[in-house]
C-alpha cells in the first residue's frame, strides 16, 4: 500500500496485546472490585484504560492514559452530590406538580427525564474532554477546550430539528456535533479539523431512513386492518432496517474519522466493515454468555461442595439462627460478580476486538508533520469524568 | 546515529563498559519528535543515573531512584518508562539489550509509575460528599416533602394513593399477579361498620377506603396506610386477632398515619430518595437492582417519631369512641409470644418499630369506660371470613 518514496510520511496503526492478556487483567480488577464492594472500581477502570490505550500504537509508539483513580473518585463524589440534589429535588417537585395538575405522576416523571437530557449531553462532552485531556502520545498530551453547555445546546437544537424533519436531518446533526468536538480537540498546540460536509453523509443514511419510515408505515397499516401479510413483510423489514442502521453508524464513523486532520497536513484514514462489526458483536456476546454460564455452573458446584460437607449439621434451626447479614453479603457478592462480570467480559470480547478492527486499519498521511507538534496549553481538568460515569457513557471503557 | 560521541570517554569501572551502543526511543514531553537515544549508565554521588544521549550530542540524565515503569501495558514487547516527578517525558525500550540494561540499573525501576499524591484531598472530598448526600436524604428531602405534602390537593392525594396501593398489591405478592382484594358482602359491611366506629368524628378531605388483601399464600401479618386515606389489612392480621377490638386498635393506629399525612409525605420522599440512591449505587456497581433494593430499605419505615404520634392518636381516638387501647398491647404481646421479636434484617425491612417498645407504651395507658364492643360476634365472624 505504501510506496517506498513516501514511507517516512506515513504511519500505520497497530493494536498490540491479546484477549487473554486483557482477560487476565479484567479478572483481577473485577475480582478486587467485587471484594471491595465497588470501591476498587475507580482503580479498575484506570488500569483497564491504561492497558487499552497502550494497546493502540501508531507509528510504533503506544498511547498512554494518564488518568488517576483518586481523580475519578473525587469526580464521582462531586458529580454524585450535584446529580443527587438535582434528581432528588427536581423529581419530588415535578411529581408533586404533576399529581396536582394532572392527577397522575406520569407527566412529572417524563419531564424529569426530559430535563436530564441536556445534562446527558453535557456529561457526554465532559466525558470525552476528560479522556482526551488524559491521553498522551509521543509524550504530548491531547486536550479539549471547555464547551460542554454549548455542546448540550447544539445537541438539543439539532435533535429538535431532526425530530421535526422526521429524521431526515440526522446526518446534519451528526456532522455538526462531530465538527464541534473536532474543532475543540487538540493534539499538542494544534487543533483537529473535520473536512467532511454534511451532504456526504446522506448516502449511507438513506437506506436506514427509508427502512425506518417504511417500518413505521407498515406497522401502522398492519395495526389498522390487521393484515397478516403486512406483518410478515414487517418481520423481514425490521431486521433489514437494523442492519441498515448499523451500516449507517459504521459508514458515517468511517467517513467522519477519515476526514479528520491535525498538525498542519496530517490526515487520518480508517476502514471499518459493517459485516465485521456485526460479527464481532454477535460472536462477542455469545462468548460472554458462554463464559457467564460456565462461571455460574462453577459457582453452584463450588458452593454446593462447600455446603455438602456441613449438610448433616444444617437444618432449619441453624439456617434461621445464623446472621442474616451473611446471606445479604453472599447475595451481594454473587450479584456483583455477575453484573460486573458481564461488563468486564464485554470489554474483552466485544470492545477490544472492535478497537483492534478499527485501530489496525488506521493510517496517517503527512505524518512527518507530527514531529513539528509541540506541547500546547493543557486544559486542566482534575474533576474527572464523574458525570459521564453516572450516565454510563462510553460504558465499560 | 552511529557517532561514537560518549564512547570516547574512559569507561566507568563499576558497570562494565558496553561494547555496542544500546538505543531506545525518547520523547522529551515538549515536542512530539521521536529521539533515538543511546543508553548508558553512570554512578554519581546520589546513586546510579541513566544517561540518554541524543543524536545531537545533548545528554539527558535520569536518576534511577526516580525512574519507574508505566504499568498495565498491553503486549509484552516494549516497555515504557517515566519519572516520578510527573515529567511527561517518556522512554520506550524494546526487548533485548536495552531492556536488560534498564533492569540492571536498579531494582526500583520495575515498580509502577505512581500518580500524584491525592489521598488527602480525595479523603476530604469523599467525606464532604458523604455528609452532603446524608444531609440530602435525611434532612433536605424529608423537609421539602413535609412542606409539599401540606399543599397537596385531596384529588392528587387520592390519585397518588390509588397508584401506590396498586403497586403494593404487586410488591407484597409472592408471584407476579397482584394480591387479591377480598370481597364478601357481609364481611365488607362489617369492615365498613368498624371503620365508621373507629373514625367517628375524624374530619378528612377524602373518604376512607379500607380493604383486606388475601395473603394466605405467604402470610405477611401487617397493615399499612397509603396516601389518600387508603388503609389495607392483610388477612393474616385479621386471623391473628382474637377480638374485633384488636383490629379496631390497629385501624386506629393506621388512621393516625392518615390524619398526620404520613403516607403522602413518605411517598414523595421515597420516590425522590429512590431516584437518588439508584443512580449513585448504580454507578459504582453498574447495577440498578441493587439501587432499587437500597431505596426500598430506605423507604420502608416511617420515622420512629411518626409511629409514636400514630400510637398517640390511636390512643386518644379509641378513648373518644369508647374502645380499649389496651387491645393493641394484648395483640402485640401475643404476637411476640408466638413469633418472637423480629431482629436484624427482617426488622429493618418490615415497617413497624420493634414490638417490645410498642407494648410498653400501649400497656401504660389506661382503658376508658368501654362502650359497645367494636363488632357483634356475628359481624366479627363475617369479617374473619371475608377472604374465604
Amino acid at each position: 500500500m505504501t510506496s517506498e518514496g513516501t514511507s517516512l510520511d506515513q504511519m500505520d496503526g497497530r493494536v498490540a496485546g491479546s484477549r487473554s492478556q486483557l482477560f487476565d487483567l479484567v479478572v483481577k480488577t473485577t475480582g478486587l472490585t467485587v471484594l471491595t464492594l465497588g470501591v476498587y472500581s475507580f482503580w479498575a477502570r484506570t488500569r483497564v484504560r491504561r492497558w487499552l490505550w497502550s494497546a493502540l500504537r501508531v507509528g510504533g509508539t503506544p498511547f498512554e492514559y494518564v488518568g488517576q483513580p483518586l481523580e475519578k473518585l473525587m469526580g464521582f463524589v462531586v458529580a454524585a452530590v450535584i446529580v443527587a440534589v438535582y434528581l432528588g429535588l427536581v423529581t419530588m417537585v415535578l411529581i408533586f406538580a404533576s399529581l396536582n395538575i394532572w392527577g397522575s405522576p406520569g407527566p412529572g416523571t417524563a419531564a424529569s427525564f426530559a430535563l436530564l437530557l441536556p445534562v446527558y449531553w453535557f456529561a457526554q462532552y465532559r466525558g470525552m474532554r476528560y479522556l482526551l485531556n488524559h491521553t498522551r502520545w509521543r509524550g504530548i498530551s491531547f486536550s479539549m477546550a471547555p464547551g460542554a453547555w454549548r455542546y448540550a445546546g447544539l445537541a438539543m437544537l439539532w435533535t429538535t430539528l431532526s425530530i421535526l424533519s422526521l429524521g431526515l436531518l440526522w446526518p446534519v446533526r451528526t456532522q455538526r456535533l462531530w465538527r464541534f468536538r473536532a474543532e475543540r480537540s487538540f493534539y499538542g498546540d494544534d487543533h483537529f479539523r473535520l473536512g467532511l460536509r454534511a451532504r456526504n453523509l446522506f448516502a449511507p443514511f438513506l437506506p436506514a431512513w427509508v427502512g425506518a419510515i417504511s417500518c413505521g408505515l407498515l406497522a401502522y397499516a398492519g395495526l389498522q386492518d390487521g393484515g397478516e401479510g403486512l406483518l410478515a413483510i414487517l418481520a423481514f423489514a425490521v431486521p433489514a432496517t437494523g442492519i441498515a442502521w448499523v451500516h449507517w453508524r459504521v459508514a458515517s464513523y468511517e467517513r467522519l474519522v477519515s476526514s479528520l486532520g491535525f498538525a498542519g497536513a496530517v490526515s487520518l484514514a480508517v476502514r471499518v466493515r459493517t459485516g465485521r462489526v456485526i460479527g464481532i458483536h454477535i460472536g462477542g456476546w455469545i462468548t460472554v454468555g458462554i463464559v457467564l454460564i460456565i462461571l455460574s455452573i462453577a459457582l453452584t458446584v463450588g458452593f454446593g461442595a462447600a455446603l455438602g460437607s456441613q449438610l448433616e449439621r444444617l437444618d432449619a434451626e441453624t439456617l434461621t439462627s445464623s446472621d442474616p447479614w451473611i446471606f445479604l453479603v453472599v447475595g451481594l457478592l454473587v450479584y456483583l460478580t455477575f453484573f460486573l462480570g458481564r461488563g468486564a467480559l464485554r470489554l474483552v470480547f466485544v470492545t477490544y476486538p472492535l478497537i483492534k478492527h478499527i485501530g489496525s486499519s488506521l493510517h496517517l498521511r503527512g505524518a512527518a508533520e507530527v514531529n513539528a507538534v509541540r506541547a500546547g496549553k493543557t486544559h486542566h481538568m482534575a474533576d474527572a469524568d464523574g458525570f459521564a460515569n453516572l450516565f454510563d457513557l462510553g460504558s465499560g471503557i | 546515529m552511529t557517532s561514537p560521541g560518549p564512547w570516547e570517554r574512559p569507561a566507568e569501572t563499576s558497570p562494565p563498559p558496553v561494547p555496542e551502543p544500546i538505543f531506545a526511543d525518547y520523547f522529551d514531553g515538549r515536542r512530539a519528535l521521536r529521539n533515538r537515544v543511546a543508553l548508558s549508565f553512570e554512578d554519581g554521588a546520589r546513586g546510579r543515573v541513566l544517561r540518554l544521549e541524543l543524536a545531537d550530542g545533548e545528554v539527558v540524565r535520569w536518576p534511577s531512584r526516580r525512574l519507574r515503569r508505566v504499568a498495565d501495558q498491553a503486549g509484552s514487547e516494549d516497555r515504557v518508562y517515566g519519572l516520578v516527578t510527573g515529567d511527561p517525558a517518556r522512554l520506550v525500550v524494546s526487548p533485548g539489550p536495552a531492556q536488560d540494561l534498564l533492569s540492571r540499573l536498579a531494582s526500583e525501576t520495575d515498580r509502577p509509575l505512581p500518580g500524584p499524591p491525592l489521598w488527602r484531598r480525595a479523603l476530604l472530598v469523599a467525606g464532604a460528599g458523604v455528609v452532603s448526600v446524608a444531609f440530602l436524604l435525611m434532612v433536605l428531602l424529608p423537609g421539602v416533602a413535609t412542606v409539599l405534602s401540606r399543599f397537596m390537593s385531596p384529588e392528587a392525594e387520592v390519585a397518588l394513593g390509588e397508584l401506590t396501593y396498586q403497586q403494593t398489591r404487586v410488591m407484597f405478592a409472592p408471584g407476579l399477579t397482584p394480591l387479591r382484594e377480598c370481597f364478601r358482602p357481609e364481611g365488607n359491611s362489617a369492615l365498613q361498620q368498624l371503620t365508621e366506629r373507629v373514625a367517628d368524628g375524624v374530619d378528612l378531605p377524602f373518604p376512607l377506603q379500607v380493604a383486606v388483601l388475601d395473603d394466605s399464600e405467604s402470610p405477611i401479618l401487617n397493615a399499612y396506610a397509603v396516601a389518600g386515606g387508603r388503609i389495607t389489612f392483610f388477612d393474616s392480621m385479621i386471623q391473628a386477632a382474637e377480638s374485633p377490638d384488636e383490629i379496631a386498635a390497629v385501624l386506629a393506629h393506621e388512621l393516625g398515619h392518615v390524619v398526620n399525612a404520613d403516607p403522602v409525605r413518605h411517598t414523595l420522599q421515597a420516590v425522590s430518595g429512590m431516584a437518588v440512591v439508584s443512580v449513585l449505587i448504580g454507578d459504582i456497581t453498574g447495577g440498578g437492582v441493587l439501587g432499587g433494593t437500597a431505596g426500598a430499605a430506605l423507604q420502608s419505615s416511617y420515622s420512629r417519631q411518626a409511629e409514636l404520634e400514630a400510637d398517640a392518636f390511636a390512643h386518644e381516638q379509641l378513648h373518644a369512641v369508647g374502645l380499649p387501647p389496651s387491645a393493641l398491647a394484648r395483640m402485640f404481646e401475643r404476637l411476640r409470644a408466638e413469633y418472637g421479636d423480629v431482629d436484624g434484617l427482617v426488622a429493618h425491612f418490615s415497617s413497624h418499630p420493634q414490638l417490645a417498645d410498642r407494648i410498653e407504651t400501649a400497656g401504660r395507658v389506661g382503658d376508658p369506660v368501654i362502650g359497645a364492643p367494636a363488632l357483634t360476634p356475628k359481624d366479627w365472624q363475617a369479617l374473619r371470613a371475608i377472604c374465604r
